[in-house]
């Protein structure tokens, strides 16, 4: 049978050219594939996503820095990034400094992704304004899309890509973002500041992630934070409900680590000296997101609520352990008795919580936040006077023409977090163009951190969701605290701006010496 | 399946001549190394008629056929196209059936294409082309259909061109009153440059701008070509030279150029009868062209009849079996010296054995038949074939009894779809294919030119008037090849015995035999009175033996007992008038072995005269019938002419010596079937 075969092949294959060309082909044939296979054995594997972005070990999420478009494989960012590589594109290297929004951005929480939806369609309308409509301002602003990845997991690796960005060409300037008071963050925070980079903070609160007076408390120089710090919000928490601390109740989580569960249950506990009631306590799994089994903690605590005086509750938690706490408040036995629950930020997220029992608020319930920016807190309304200092009404409409152009469909601004961001990246805007020199094209690194004290009186920057004064440490002075209600339809109503000093700052706008 | 083909391995061979000219084993299975780097020789195997060698190209052919390029041209036989006109020569005619033959496609390797040659025929078919016979223009064009196909499969084969050319042609003449050859032979080629030939293949015209007198311009050349062929003589002979080397140059370049690399192997041209004026033609100006210099790549290999043929006189001669393994041929001054001669050579007795045993496996024939053939044959392949074949399709009740004899007297079973031929006179018209070979078996009884002219003077009146009959017939049996011996006019022993068989049975008159005996009585009456060994040997040729014997008896005693024998054996080497399907054994074998009745003795013999008489009647049909070509001999006479011959050194006085050698020798001469020695024990055996 061989011998038949190799017959066949020479009758087939006689003239020298035949074998020439059989030659030729088997050959390419064989270098090909062994060229193929061995480059294939010998070069490492490509998890490269994008310019600048790898696949993780796992390979679940792309983490990295990107400013050309790409969308991180969310198909929700793809619109807003597309916007964004679009307006980068546009950009001469040389002419522009950097700002990178520091987000999860692959986080498969429902409710993060809105918020980093949010917060990149409010970063890339201020974009659009530096480099459009701010009187041609040097230098011009290039906003990147930074992933820490899913729970911040990979902050380590994108800080020290964030960090080798401060030379040309991308000059990075600024980090904003930083939108959950997280460890991870902290420790993102610290690096980056370490490395001399200006960070202005958008949606984090937890007072650890802040500076404070005293020596040991300039952890971050050079963070800067547009949102008041939890204490601020429980100041003005407690400003706006005058709470008689006979009648209110602490449900605090005892889970530490958390900064913004920490920094509300110091705060709260703060105003709520001499309550009668000792706090009611509950334990949330190590990551918060998770349901666990604190459901029945709540319904417990919901008996023992209902056995007191208590009117107002004071919830120092995630939102969804409060959402869980909402719903066991819903069924309670007591329903004849009103309730006011007060928290944090983090009820924001109800709004979007499908798991929320809607017909709990009906039941004499209501929940009642400190949000960072509401949409309703700076126009004009009837029956509701808007405060002549603060904030303005012309700094908000600005705010609405400019977000119109992030997106198509209406941007939903009722979180705030599109407001926020906004604001944040006007701060950072507004730091690198006044540390830019006259005859310079871009400021330096260094310069850039030390803006943060100037930014107030005359020198504030007139956000969207209020005026931004910053302190020596970087922190907002007397920011706008929107009080918000949860409605039933999930929306979240307007209330009444709230005042950590109690009143609206003077036109001035300058902090007093504190300690 | 190949042919057997015994004795011609030697060229047939994976590594044989052929295989080593061609680069090719057969089938084209393997590469073979060239033998003659690139020159190649014209090989012309030579050979008498039956000696295999349009076998031998034949089965060349049927091995190489559909793996390289190969054309088989009998140049005996090239037939004239009905109403050509005098655009054709038997040498076009030639290029254009070799061309047609060397083109199809061959395995790997695309048809060979031939635009050379078919611009140079183009030109010349339109000699002799008028105004008023454009029927035979068209007829001249549209022979010319299957080489313009090789240029160009579809256009040349559709035949459009043949219009387009006609209608061309028509306009030349309204423009010229008197067109001359050349004018139509420019305006052909052009039209059908134009709607034949590809772009590619145009450039091919430029080619006849080497021609005498066209000074690089192709269609000046091919002007001058049509000229000249139209001149004929000389120049002729130089146009249809050119175009002979047109066919090679197209071969050429099917191997050369772009094409290069994409065949393996060489073309080949076999040419039967090459010895006629077209192989001539054909062969010579490949070999002028060699000679210069030129490396044409075309393996040619060529069948002559005539050995000494003037055209081989520079040629390497050689004897086939020499060529198994190399043949140099080296390359003199002369243009001749381009040839190699191979003599092809007869069958040896072993060859001859496996034909006859492949034709009767199981070997009911007797044993020493295929040995006694060889004798008759001489190895001619053609005889022993066809006697092998009768040997095969031999009646069974017959098989066991044959002898050489018998087997002329059989028929045989050519092909399947002819009723079966008688034996004799087939094998006679193929080894002699003349027109009457009447005068051929008469002559064949004689012994030299002496005796011829007399017998063809008493019986061949008739056939005289054109010259000496004889004569004729002794030089065309030269020109054929013929061999001439001492003691007969036709030496060859087939061809004699064949035409004496004719003699004999011709007439179906038996048992009169008029023609043969009158043949051999007036060649006796020419011998006589005085009793000689030929007048004795045309005794026994007429069946009587006792002047042979009587003279035989009185000359025994003479002193000359060498002469004595050699008179023995001239007398017993005449042919035994023989009865056609004689059952039974020779008859000679009784009178040898003493077995047949005495019969009559001569009268007034005392005692030992009649023992003698007696004595060399035995031995004289023992000899007769031991030497006789068409008998089997016979171990038990030839001990019987041993005894004989023993016991007559006995009697003689002074030449028992070479009478005893002859009992010792001329058995075995027998037994290794060699003519009788003399003096017996000669070497060389004659």
């Amino acid at each position: 049978m061989p011998d038949r075969l190799t017959d066949r092949l020479r009758r087939r294959v006689r003239t020298p050219r035949q074998k020439l060309v059989a030659a030729l082909a088997t050959a390419a044939v064989v270098i090909g594939l062994g060229g193929y296979g061995i480059a294939r054995l010998t070069t490492p594997e490509d998890r490269s996503c994008a310019a600048g972005v790898d696949r993780t070990e796992t390979g679940s999420e792309c983490v990295g820095v990107n400013g050309d478009g790409y969308d991180f494989g969310i198909p929700e960012l793809t619109e807003i990034a597309g916007a964004i590589g679009a307006e980068n594109a546009t950009l001469q290297p040389g002419e522009y400094a950097t700002v990178a929004v520091l987000l999860p951005l692959t986080s498969p929480d429902g409710g993060m992704r809105t918020k980093v939806l949010h917060e990149l369609q409010g970063a890339y309308a201020y974009q659009y304004r530096a480099n459009h409509e701010s009187n041609s301002q040097t230098p011009k602003i290039r906003l990147v899309l930074a992933n820490t990845g899913r729970g911040n997991a990979y902050w380590q690796a994108t800080t020290l890509q964030l960090t080798s960005m401060t030379g040309a060409p991308d000059r990075l300037r600024v980090v904003s973002g930083v939108a959950t008071s997280s460890t991870e963050m902290r420790q993102a925070v610290t690096a980056l500041t370490g490395a001399g980079i200006a960070v202005v903070g958008t949606t984090i609160t937890a007072d650890d992630i802040a500076n404070g007076p005293g020596a040991g408390n300039n952890r971050f120089p050079g963070l800067a934070r547009v949102s008041p710090t939890n204490s601020d919000e429980a100041k003005a928490l407690a400003h706006y409900g005058r709470v008689d601390a006979a009648k209110a109740l602490l449900v605090q989580d005892t889970r530490s680590g958390d900064h913004y569960t920490d920094t509300l249950k110091s705060a709260f506990a703060a105003s709520l000296k001499g309550a009668p009631y000792e706090p009611q306590l509950f334990t949330s799994p190590p990551d918060p997101t998770d349901e666990g089994t604190t459901a029945n903690t709540f319904r417990q605590i919901t008996h023992l609520i209902c056995d007191t005086r208590a009117e107002t509750v004071f919830f120092a938690g995630r939102h969804t352990q409060l959402r869980q706490f909402i719903n066991a408040l819903g069924s309670r036995g007591c329903t004849d008795r009103a309730f006011t629950i007060l928290t944090g930020d983090e009820g924001s997220y109800l709004g979007a919580d499908g798991k929320l029992d809607r017909d709990a608020l009906r039941t004499k319930l209501t929940v009642r936040y400190a949000s960072l920016a509401h949409p309703d807190a700076w126009k004009e309304a009837p029956g509701r006077r808007v405060p002549v200092t603060g904030g303005s009404v012309a700094a908000y409409s600005t705010f609405e023409t400019d977000i119109a152009r992030a997106s198509k469909k209406p941007v939903a601004l009722a979180d705030g977090q599109a407001i926020v961001a906004y604001d944040a990246m006007a701060t950072a805007v507004h730091a690198i163009r006044q540390a830019t020199p006259r005859d310079a094209q871009y400021p330096e690194l260094a310069d850039v951190v030390t803006q943060w004290p100037q930014v107030k009186g005359s020198l504030r920057v007139n956000g969207a969701s209020g005026w931004i004064c910053l302190d020596n440490h970087g922190n907002p002075y007397n920011k706008a605290v929107p009080i918000v209600e949860l409605a039933p339809d999930g929306s979240q109503r307007f209330v009444q701006i709230a005042w950590p000093e109690k009143n609206p700052p003077n036109t001035s706008c300058l902090p007093p010496k504190r300690g | 399946m190949d042919r057997e083909l015994y004795g011609r391995e030697a060229v047939l061979h994976d590594s044989g001549l052929v295989a080593r000219l061609s680069g090719l084993t057969r089938h084209g299975a393997a590469r073979v190394a060239y033998e003659h780097g690139d020159d190649p020789p014209v090989t012309v195997f030579t050979g008498g008629r039956g000696m295999g060698k349009t076998a031998l190209l034949k089965e060349v052919r049927n091995r190489y056929k559909g793996y390289t390029p190969l054309a088989l041209l009998d140049c005996a036989h090239v037939e004239p196209p009905a109403d050509h006109g005098p655009g054709w020569s038997e040498v076009t005619g030639a290029l254009t059936e070799l061309a047609v033959q060397l083109s199809p496609k061959v395995l790997a390797a695309k048809p060979v294409q031939f635009p050379r040659l078919s611009l140079g025929l183009v030109a010349v078919a339109s000699l002799g082309w008028s105004q008023e016979d454009d029927e035979r223009a068209r007829n001249d064009l549209l022979r010319l259909g299957p080489l313009l196909a090789t240029v160009d499969a579809t256009k040349g084969a559709a035949g459009n061109w043949v219009a387009k050319v006609l209608s061309k042609l028509a306009a030349n003449f309204a423009e010229a009153a008197a067109p001359m050859a050349g004018v139509l032979a420019e305006a052909t080629v052009e039209t059908v440059l134009e709607e034949v030939f590809g772009r590619f293949q145009r450039a091919s015209e430029n080619w006849y701008g080497s021609y005498r007198n066209a000074g690089g311009r192709g269609k000046a050349g091919l002007r001058q070509l049509a000229i000249d062929f139209e001149q004929g003589g000389r120049r002729r002979r130089e146009a249809e030279d050119f175009l002979v080397g047109a066919l090679t140059e197209d071969l050429l370049h099917a191997y050369t150029g772009l094409r290069r690399g994409t065949r393996i192997g060489r073309p080949v041209l076999l040419l039967d009868n090459a010895h006629e004026q077209l192989g001539r033609q054909l062969v010579e100006p490949i070999l002028r062209a060699r000679a210069d210099g030129r490396r044409d790549r075309v393996v040619v290999l060529a069948a002559s009849r005539v050995r000494e043929h003037e055209g081989l006189r520079h040629a390497t001669r050689t004897r086939l079996p020499e060529t198994a393994h190399r043949a140099p041929c080296p390359r003199g001054t002369s243009v001749g010296s381009g040839i190699l001669a191979v003599e092809l050579t007869p069958l040896s007795p072993a060859q001859t054995r496996a034909a006859f045993d492949r034709q009767d496996p199981a070997g009911r024939t007797p044993a020493e038949l295929s040995r006694a053939v060889h004798r008759l044959t001489g190895g001619r392949p053609l005889g022993v074939a066809l006697l092998g074949r009768a040997a095969g399709e031999a009646p069974a009740e017959l098989r066991s009894g044959l002898t050489p004899g018998g087997l002329l007297d059989l028929t045989v079973e050519l092909r399947e779809d002819t009723p079966p031929v008688p034996v004799a006179p087939t094998l006679l018209a193929e080894l002699l294919p003349v027109r009457r070979p009447g005068p051929y078996a008469v002559l064949a009884a004689t012994h030299d030119e002496e005796s011829a002219r007399v017998l063809a003077h008493a019986r061949l009146q008739g056939e005289s008037l054109d010259g000496d009959v004889a004569l004729r017939v002794r030089d065309r049996l030269r020109s054929e090849d013929w061999q001439e011996g001492p003691r007969h006019f036709v030496a060859d022993p087939l061809l004699r015995a064949l035409l004496l068989h004719r003699l004999r049975f011709e007439d179906a008159d038996e048992p009169r035999y008029a023609a043969w005996r009158a043949v051999h009585e007036t060649l006796h009456r020419h011998y006589g009175p005085e009793p000689g060994p030929y007048r004795l040997h045309h005794d026994l040729a007429l069946g009587r033996t006792e002047e042979a014997v009587t003279h035989l008896r009185v000359t025994f005693p003479e002193q000359d007992v060498l002469g004595w024998l050699g008179r023995l054996r001239f007398v017993a080497a005449a042919p035994y008038p023989r009865e056609r399907n004689r059952p039974g054994p020779d008859p000679r074998r009784a009178v040898a072995l003493g077995q047949a009745p005495a019969g009559e003795l001569p009268s007034g013999l005392d005692a030992d005269s009649t023992e003698l008489h007696l004595s060399l009647r035995r031995l004289l049909h023992a000899v007769w019938l031991l030497t006789d070509p068409l008998a089997l001999p016979d171990d038990d006479v030839a001990d019987r002419l041993a005894h004989e011959l023993r016991r007559l050194s006995g009697r003689h006085l002074t030449g028992s010596g070479s009478l005893w050698d002859a009992a010792t020798h001329w058995p075995r001469d027998i037994r290794a079937w060699r003519e009788l020695s003399l003096p017996p024990g000669r070497e060389d055996g004659v």
